[in-house]
């Protein structure tokens, strides 16, 4: 399956200039200077550097829809081919050797059949032959969905929601975390910190689409 | 092509089905050598023009694929016979059959049907090798016959034969279409000899008998409606579902019900493709692992396999297994996102199979009833529920149950919307309640019936008590439903009977649809349903006031198998009907001949319906007429007989106000134009004591209708002694048409009385074979000898005279 023209138009990929640390893009900048964001200046990161495809608008958050709520896998492939560039731009200073995606809830598992974060996990582990874990993250709270609350009520709801179920297998590992979608980096950080305590050397984060 | 709903989506199959279905439609009218050339035209172009232009190849792609479908109904319907084939042997021949039944033989009424594959004839101990594939009724249900079960039995063989009339069901093509070119009959249990129980496929008939094993485990355990339901729903037999909740189901629009399609299968696959997902969630390993969708349709296909076989695996089940496999497969490859390419590919792939299935009514009525609900309910639902991202999050339970039932609501409706016009053309009738009993059915169906019925099949041999709670569960809301049906179906205006959709109305109604589907823009699709709407408009009301304009008379003699039967239509869309024929049996002529004939026609009222005697030959067919067309008079010539169907006649006429007229010697009515006369009986005649052998007959209508310079003479049954009369009387008998009497019969139609009435036509109604000998070979040469043409309904078909006053055109339906 390919993109036609018109969604091909439709896609926004963030180019820069944006926060170096975070990845969010800076929709307004005038000057070339390169400098954190608000939100990294303000907050601990635990995540050495986190990049997204583009911005999760019109044609993207459609498809996105149609993947996670209406179970469409063809369009895995799709989503796929278009991070393997960020993909590759973020492990070319960064080299990992283990694939973490972020864990759904076993409950929401159930709901929904299945975890879209995972499914992009396995398939970007399928195309770099890097090694996937499926269950070195385990989320053990179920938290009321992100999308549905504000800025630190997120952070709040998330707080402690992640545990490393095996500290064997994190331990040492250059780690990418992968998620379909970021909003304010909240989910991120948290699963980032929680592998950091498991023992994990470092952290990157890569998702498809990023919320502005 | 990632954020776009139906737009950009395109279905491969759809072009490659529809030249296919074209193929085979055409098929039917052209020479095989026409389909012949075709294909060796268009293969070769198609692939050399690929070079130079790959539309135009695709297109005589298509071409050879239309002949081909024509190519393919030809080998399937007029394939050369071999030799030895059992159609060689001479018509009504009786022989020793040995041969295997091939397909699951079904009770129907007092008879049992069953298809046997022919090996030969025997001859004391010889066997003439003769194949063929030969369906068979037997007159006695109690014989135990399974599938593969080898006989040796006596029956008379028959050509299967039509009515001949314009609107009559075509039942030799119909058995043509299943290989069938004869059929037999058998009347005595002890004609038939058990050889083996061996034969068949090894498959099949293991399947059959635990068919029979679940046939006796429903008769131990369930009793009378609930039981015929469940053994129909179970496995496939449909025999012991009477008549009458038949058509309380039919009344009530629910009767797919009763018949094992693509409804059921569906709702097979439907619970076990979520069931097993439901199964599958509950392990966080396999969900993260599998793709439990896939995994779910994988464990779909045993139980569906074995629905089909343990149903006896007839042809319309496996159609539907096809589609509903199509569809597995679908998910199975990730291509679920165009159900309408599914679709075709379904089509496509029965049609190659099994051709013949296009032309019948469950293959359309399926893919009709699919392809509305795929090509409709989406905007519907749209259009009711906007789209909305976040409604997938939001949504609570409540609002969930609410979109499931609006969705299937929305399905049946418009299955029901797309498939009416067919209904209209096989079965003439159309249900008002449909949505209403659907809502009832088929979750009762879906989720109790079927999944306990099923559920306590593995029961049987193991634990036969649980197995017995649940079959009674079953039966017990099979008997809700049938009872929620029989309330529906007795609700006013449940159903009504209409003539089939022309082609022309049927091409009106779809393009209605097509516009409201795929014409966006405004202007232009207002304009367009504008216009179809008044056509529409326009189509009614030429059917309405056609017979108003109607300056000639036209009479019909009906091919009604022995019996009478004309249909009088007088000028300005009078019209009078005599006699409805009736044969002996169940088979009801009124229903199966007389209405379609009156439906081909468009007739919904017939003004006078005349009973010349009561004699079932001439009133069992004015049985339906009466119940279900609008008649205003009955004629009859007062004398009455004990016999339960006549006595339901006059009930009917009773209940339904239709106005009784007692006519006799002298009576008199002119109608538009034409006069009519009755000449016999006299009162005497009727109130005569002594009852001879022939009283009824001799007393039978005798009617003179004159229209112009033309007389036409209907004469009923009468036998000499009324013939005499008639002379005696000094009635005026000439007419240049007349009604022959008594089938031909040679204790009618006397010299004297032919001679008086001197007629051009002898039109005789009788059976083809009939086993009165009708008609006498010396009252066909009398009339021949006067100069008179003979017409005969068993040899010609049905009669069709027309006349305005000066010129008499006749016309016979062989003859067209």
């Amino acid at each position: 399956m390919s993109i036609c023209p018109n969604c091909q138009r439709d896609l926004k990929p963030i180019t820069p200039p944006f926060c170096p640390r975070c990845g969010l893009p800076f929709l307004c900048a005038e000057d070339d200077k390169v400098h954190l964001c608000s939100h990294c200046l303000k907050e601990k990161r635990y995540f050495e550097l986190h990049r997204s495809f583009g911005l999760y608008e019109g044609a993207l958050k459609e498809a996105i829809h149609r993947f996670k709520y209406l179970g469409e896998f063809p369009l895995l492939k799709v989503f796929a081919d278009l991070m393997s560039t960020t993909f590759q731009a973020l492990c070319l200073d960064h080299p990992v050797d283990l694939i973490v995606p972020v864990p759904l809830h076993v409950r929401r598992l159930r709901q929904r059949g299945f975890n879209q974060a995972l499914l992009l996990a396995k398939e970007l582990s399928k195309r770099t032959g890097i090694r996937y874990g499926q269950r070195v993250l385990r989320k053990v709270k179920d938290t009321p969905f992100q999308s549905t609350l504000k800025g630190t009520e997120r952070r709040k709801n998330i707080k402690g929601a992640f545990h490393v179920n095996n500290t064997e297998e994190a331990r040492g590992k250059s780690i990418l975390l992968v998620d379909d979608v970021c909003t304010t980096g909240a989910t991120v950080n948290e699963c980032a910190r929680t592998l950091l305590n498991g023992g994990a050397e470092r952290v990157v984060a890569l998702t498809l689409a990023r919320v502005v | 092509m990632i954020s776009s709903g139906q737009k950009g989506l395109n279905a491969p199959f759809l072009p490659i089905t529809v030249a296919l279905v074209s193929g085979i439609w055409v098929g039917e009218h052209i020479s095989v050598a026409a389909s012949l050339i075709a294909l060796g035209t268009t293969v070769p172009l198609s692939f050399f023009l690929r070079y130079w232009n790959k539309n135009i190849a695709k297109l005589l792609a298509l071409a050879s694929l239309l002949a081909f479908g024509a190519l393919l109904i030809h080998l399937k319907l007029y394939h050369n016979l071999v030799p030895h084939h059992i159609s060689k042997i001479p018509d009504g021949r009786e022989v020793t059959l040995r041969g295997t039944i091939y397909r699951p033989p079904q009770r129907k009424g007092e008879k049992i049907i069953l298809y046997l594959l022919a090996e030969g004839i025997c001859e004391g101990n010889k066997l003439t090798p003769s194949t063929a594939k030969v369906r068979i009724s037997i007159k006695d249900p109690s014989l135990r016959l399974r599938y593969g079960h080898r006989l040796r039995l006596k029956a008379k063989l028959y050509r299967p034969r039509n009515f001949r009339n314009p609107g009559s069901f075509d039942y030799e093509g119909y058995l043509r279409r299943q290989g069938v070119l004869v059929t037999a009959y058998v009347r005595r249990k002890d004609q038939v000899q058990i050889l083996d129980r061996e034969g068949g496929s090894v498959l099949l008939r293991w399947f059959d008998r635990r068919r029979e094993e679940i046939e006796a485990f429903l008769d131990k355990n369930t009793l009378a409606p609930g039981k015929g339901f469940l053994k129909a729903l179970l496995i496939g037999e449909r025999g012991e579902v009477p008549k009458e909740i038949r058509e309380t189901f039919i009344e009530a629009g629910a009767v797919h019900i009763l018949a094992i399609s693509g409804l059921h299968l569906g709702i097979i696959v439907t619970l076990v493709f979520f069931c097993a997902q439901g199964l599958l969630r509950s392990s966080e390993r396999i969900l993260l692992r599998y793709d439990i969708k896939k995994i779910a349709a994988i464990a779909t296909f045993p139980p569906l396999l074995y629905y089909i076989l343990i149903t006896g695996s007839p042809i319309s089940t496996i159609r539907a297994g096809i589609m509903a496999s199509c569809f597995l497969v679908a998910i199975l490859l990730n291509r679920y996102r165009n159900p309408l390419n599914t679709l075709a590919f379904a089509a496509f792939l029965i049609l190659l199979i099994s051709p013949t299935s296009l032309w019948d009514p469950s293959f359309q009525l399926s893919f009709c009833s699919v392809l509305g609900i795929i090509l409709l309910v989406p905007p519907l639902y749209r259009r009711l529920f906007p789209p909305d991202s976040l409604s997938f999050l939001t949504s609570n339970k409540w609002e969930r149950v609410k979109r499931g039932i609006t969705l299937s609501l929305l399905a049946s409706f418009a299955a029901i919307v797309v498939t009416s016009p067919l209904v209209t053309l096989h079965f003439h009738r159309l249900s008002t309640m449909g949505l209403i009993s659907n809502l009832i059915i088929i979750p009762l169906v879906g989720l109790g019936i079927l999944p306990l019925g099923l559920l306590s099949l593995p029961f049987i041999p193991i634990f036969p008590t649980v197995g017995a709670f649940l079959i009674r569960l079953a039966a017990e809301l099979s008997s809700g439903g049938i009872r929620a049906m029989e309330f529906i179906s007795s609700l006013p205006f449940a159903s009504c009977y209409l003539p089939g959709a022309t082609s022309w109305e049927m091409i009106l109604f779809y393009s209605f649809i097509a516009t409201l589907l795929w014409i966006k823009r405004p202007s232009f699709r207002k304009t367009t349903l504008g216009l179809i709407v008044l056509l529409m408009l326009f189509n009614l009301s030429y059917w309405g006031m056609k017979g108003l304009w109607e300056r000639r008379m036209r009479i019909t003699f009906l091919d009604v198998g022995q019996g009478d039967c004309a249909l009088v239509e007088f000028p300005r869309g009078k019209r009078m009907l005599i006699d409805g024929g009736g044969l002996y049996g169940d088979f009801d002529v009124g229903e199966k001949v007389v209405a379609p004939f009156l439906w081909k026609r468009r007739i919904l009222r017939v003004d006078y319906l005349v009973l010349t005697h009561p004699q079932p030959d001439h009133y069992k067919g004015l049985i339906f007429v009466a119940q279900h067309f609008r008649v205003r008079e009955f004629w009859h010539n007062g004398t009455t007989v004990s016999a339960q169907t006549y006595q339901k006649l006059l009930q009917i006429i009773k209940t339904k106000g239709i106005r009784m007229v007692k006519v006799q010697d002298g009576f008199t009515r002119s109608i538009k134009g034409a006069r009519v006369q009755v000449l016999h009986p006299p009162k005497e005649w009727t109130t005569r004591a002594a009852k001879g052998k022939n009283w009824l007959n001799n007393n039978s209508l005798v009617l003179k209708i004159s229209f112009g310079s033309h007389n036409l003479l209907f004469t009923g049954d009468i036998e000499q002694e009324a013939e005499a009369r008639l002379l005696r009387a000094g009635k005026q008998l000439k007419a240049q048409l007349i009604k022959v009497p008594h089938h031909g019969s040679r204790t009618s139609s006397t010299y004297y009385f032919v001679k008086e009435v001197a007629p051009l036509y002898a039109v005789i109604s009788l059976g083809f074979r009939n086993p009165f000998h009708f008609p006498s070979d010396r009252v066909v040469s009398r009339y021949k000898g006067l100069g008179c043409r003979i017409l005969r309904t068993d040899l010609d078909g049905a009669i069709m005279v027309a006349s305005d006053g000066k010129r008499l055109k006749v016309r016979t339906y062989q003859g067209l």
